[in-house]
């Protein structure tokens, strides 16, 4: 019952900052559009004071659109600060000539932005840390995830990182075609079974050892070049 | 309108990101951003951890003018 309590006055107390925000005027009231056009005009010519004018006299838009993500449990104050963040950038490549009013294309950028974070977000809480506390034992020591996880003879830390490199393999292992990926999977193990010798593979395919080298070098080249271009294309 | 919260320039401009003092920048409700930190904020991704820094240096504004 108290948890329920706490977590309504948590809720209300977010509320009631959000529309004192609002209500005692933190924020400028909003631009007439003659005013909006004229300070446009002058941001269009670099006028930075103008550019300032805009920001500030459309916080409040801000904080309008924030109100939508109260049920998130973020933060209200860092909400306004992401939703501000986008509204910069909403005002630094915004043009009038794209025929939509700027409170539109700002609300869609103040949201957008919103919502990369709470993406990004949902992305970092999937991870967990293997040194993450789960608890205590008997004596009051803290045991963490690490404690709890048995490997035989392997290194828990080293499995782990090597399942997560074969995890990495196996996204890469489509860009072959059969044979590669036949002298892949052996050649390395990654069926599970014990890594083989160019020579086994060579003998069980009916082909030459150096042949079966040449094919894996080609391989991992092929992989190699697919992961390089991923990993380029997500700093992008 | 326009009660030129903004033209503060016999304002210190010491930046709220960085806390350097710059020259160029914008005022948001008083408080300064230079230049290098805003061009810096917009390009930065989300997921980036430096994203959660401008994050807790920008609340700096919100907070100023809510507790003012």
């Amino acid at each position: 019952m108290s948890g329920i309590l706490s977590a309504f006055a948590f809720l209300m107390k977010e509320l009631m900052f959000l529309v004192s925000y609002i209500k005692n005027n933190a924020f400028p009231q909003p631009l007439s559009p003659k005013e909006e056009e004229k300070y446009l005009e002058l941001m269009a010519k670099g006028d930075k004071q103008a550019r300032n004018i805009l920001i500030e006299h459309n916080l409040r838009l801000v904080a309008h659109i924030v109100k939508k993500f109260e049920n998130t449990g973020e933060d209200v104050e860092d909400l306004i600060s992401i939703g501000t963040i986008g509204l910069i950038k909403a005002i630094e490549s915004y043009s009038s000539s794209k025929g939509t009013k700027l409170a539109t294309y700002a609300a869609r950028c103040i949201e957008n932005e919103i919502l990369m974070h709470l993406r990004s977000l949902k992305k970092t809480r999937k991870d967990v840390s293997l040194h993450e506390p789960i608890g205590q034992d008997k004596e009051g020591n803290e045991i963490s995830l690490i404690d709890i996880l048995k490997s035989e003879g392997n290194d828990i830390v080293d499995e782990i990182h090597l399942n997560m490199e074969l995890e990495q393999v196996k996204k890469y292992i489509d860009v072959l075609d059969e044979r590669e990926k036949e002298v892949i999977i052996s050649r390395f193990g990654l069926d599970m079974q014990q890594e083989k010798t160019q020579r086994e593979i060579a003998k069980e395919l009916g082909i030459s050892r150096s042949y079966v080298s040449r094919i894996e070098k080609r391989a991992l080249m092929k992989m190699f070049h697919e992961f390089y271009r991923n990993e380029k294309e997500k700093r992008r | 309108m326009g009660t030129s919260i903004t033209s503060k320039d016999d304002m210190e401009k010491v930046c709220i990101v960085c806390e350097q003092s710059k020259q160029e920048g914008i005022h948001i409700l008083g408080r300064f951003l230079c230049l290098d930190c805003e061009k810096a904020m917009v390009q930065t991704d989300t997921a980036d951890p430096k994203y959660r820094f401008y994050v807790k240096q920008l609340k700096k504004i919100i907070s100023s003018e809510i507790y003012s």
